[in-house]
């Protein structure tokens, strides 16, 4: 090596030593939890996509405080291909990292094996499990009923696999909402969306167990009949509820509407499916009772007609903001808005 | 009564109250030391940072105080959006990274929260649609994995691949 080399060499080692001891901030001088503040607002996608940076930053992707929402498929419209064995492996390593910061969690597709890790998640506030097979979600509830995992449990979204078939028995309805009232005592909201027989039994354990229910959905239930609303109107939360949602209503009549517009004065947002007995009479009387309510919408029921409620001083809307139905398109049915009174 | 602050490099700056208030660090300072009029030293700051800080704080300085409960409910934090980020705030950040790094710093150190969450969305921004390899340039991060360790996470990622 000649010695003009030699000095280059010394030359180029000054000028790298020179940078690494007073150079500008750079990511890594962040402390780590304004990164992980950064980090939280990137969707699971991007998140994954951090960990191929370094060791430093896979190390910050699994740490707990990342992971106060799962949600894996996001906004995607998801297929049953969805929860592959790799998303699943995923999510059993998370949930055994982080279970105790994870507050929402949203999957489609849940295995029996990743739900019995669900009951480590002590913190939850809500719980979606969507396109999900029905006799797994019974089986498990059996051994998730044996931790306290539900307590803090605010929402809670079950959607079957396939909404369109009947997929559980009566009996398994029950135990299902039976488990609900036992195990989520502080649940707010109720998305319950089986397209199954609505067991009576099931549903009074549910509201004699959930007294601060303020919404409440029980979306392609079959069977709903009066006696259903009139439970819910003698349950601790009828003064509560705010949001009801009541489909596949065959059975039930004008009487029963009137009966849940007294007993459920405060309802702001009321929603009936396939009510096929209902008349423009009983839609009248629930809206007449309910003093605050806002939006009313009507699907599937033949003998109600179209500006029903012209004269109660209602707005038609082709379809209600707030509706929440994971599965159901918008725009189906019509939708009556609540317009302010001139006073 | 205004308010005299100075930088890590002696420049200082004279404000309102009301702009210096948006720092819950000098709003307590100001509480506790009354109106001394002195100089307040802030030598975790460079002098063009803090004037960066200060426009910030001046275009904001009527906005009305964020509310201390935080993280109420995970129904909430799960809307929180990067992309949420008014105008005005948008033009303000156009800054280079290390400039961007700087005000993240002075805005942790002096305890503005809309501020720091102007800077980590805006990390969250430049990170959101590039390549580990795009990010690790943009931010001169060296690649540590073993080809094996980086083999082995790619696979783990593969349910997040394609979107």
């Amino acid at each position: 090596m000649s010695p003009h080399e030699n000095s280059l060499d010394l030359d180029m080692l000054e000028e790298q030593l020179r940078r690494t001891t007073i150079r500008d901030p750079g990511i890594l001088d962040l402390p780590p939890e304004i990164l992980l503040e950064s980090l939280k607002y990137l969707d699971v996608q991007n998140r994954a996509k951090i960990r191929l940076i370094s060791r430093f930053f896979e190390g910050l992707f699994w740490t707990p405080t990342m992971w106060h929402i799962f949600d894996p498929h996001g906004n995607r419209r998801v297929t049953k291909d969805d929860d592959s064995s790799v998303l699943r492996t995923f999510t059993h390593k998370l949930l055994q990292e982080c279970s105790a910061s994870i507050k929402t969690f949203r999957y489609s597709g849940l295995h029996s094996d990743s739900l019995a890790y669900l009951s480590t998640c002590r913190n939850l506030s809500e719980l979606a499990l969507r396109r999900i097979n029905g006799d797994v979600l019974v089986s498990a509830m059996k051994q998730l009923s044996l931790g306290g995992a539900f307590i803090k449990l605010r929402r809670l979204d079950i959607t079957m696999e396939d909404y369109r078939a009947t997929t559980l028995s009566s009996e398994s309805v029950g135990s299902l909402l039976a488990f609900i009232g036992t195990s989520c005592v502080n649940l707010r909201e109720l998305h319950f969306m089986t397209n199954s027989p609505i067991n009576q039994h099931g549903l009074l354990s549910l509201l004699a167990g959930c007294h601060n229910l303020e919404a409440l959905s029980l979306s392609s239930c079959h069977m709903l009949h009066d006696d259903s609303l009139i439970a819910i109107t003698k349950s601790p939360c009828a003064a509560n509820l705010k949001y009801l949602c009541v489909s596949q209503y065959q059975n039930a009549s004008d009487s029963g509407l009137a009966l849940l517009g007294e007993g459920c004065p405060n309802l702001k947002v009321f929603l009936i499916h396939y009510g096929l007995s209902i008349t423009n009479s009983g839609i009248r009387a629930l809206a007449e009772a309910c003093q605050n309510i806002e939006w009313i919408k009507i699907i599937g029921c033949r003998n109600v007609t179209l500006g029903v409620l012209d004269e109660q001083g209602f707005e038609n809307h082709m379809d209600c903001p707030i509706v929440y139905h994971p599965e159901w398109p918008v725009g189906l049915g019509f939708a009556y808005k609540k317009m302010n009174r001139v006073v | 009564m205004p308010v005299v602050l100075q930088a890590s490099d002696n420049q200082q700056f004279t404000i309102e109250k009301a702009v210096a208030e948006r720092s819950m660090l000098l709003k307590n300072m100001l509480e506790d030391v009354g109106e001394a009029g002195e100089p307040i030293p802030l030598p975790n700051v460079a002098g063009s940072i803090l004037k960066k800080v200060i426009e910030y704080c001046e275009h904001h300085k009527e906005d009305p105080v964020p509310s201390a409960e935080e993280d109420k409910d995970a129904f909430e934090s799960s809307r929180r959006k990067a992309d949420d980020i008014d105008e005005w705030d948008a033009q303000f950040i156009k800054v280079g990274n290390e400039e961007l790094f700087e005000i993240i710093l002075a805005a942790n150190y002096l305890d503005i929260k809309p501020l720091l969450d102007l800077g980590c969305k805006t990390v969250a921004n430049m990170i959101k649609g590039k390549t580990p390899e795009q990010i690790r340039e943009m931010f001169n991060i060296e690649n540590d994995f073993t080809p094996e360790e980086e083999d082995q996470i790619r696979r783990e990622n593969e349910w997040a691949a394609d979107a």
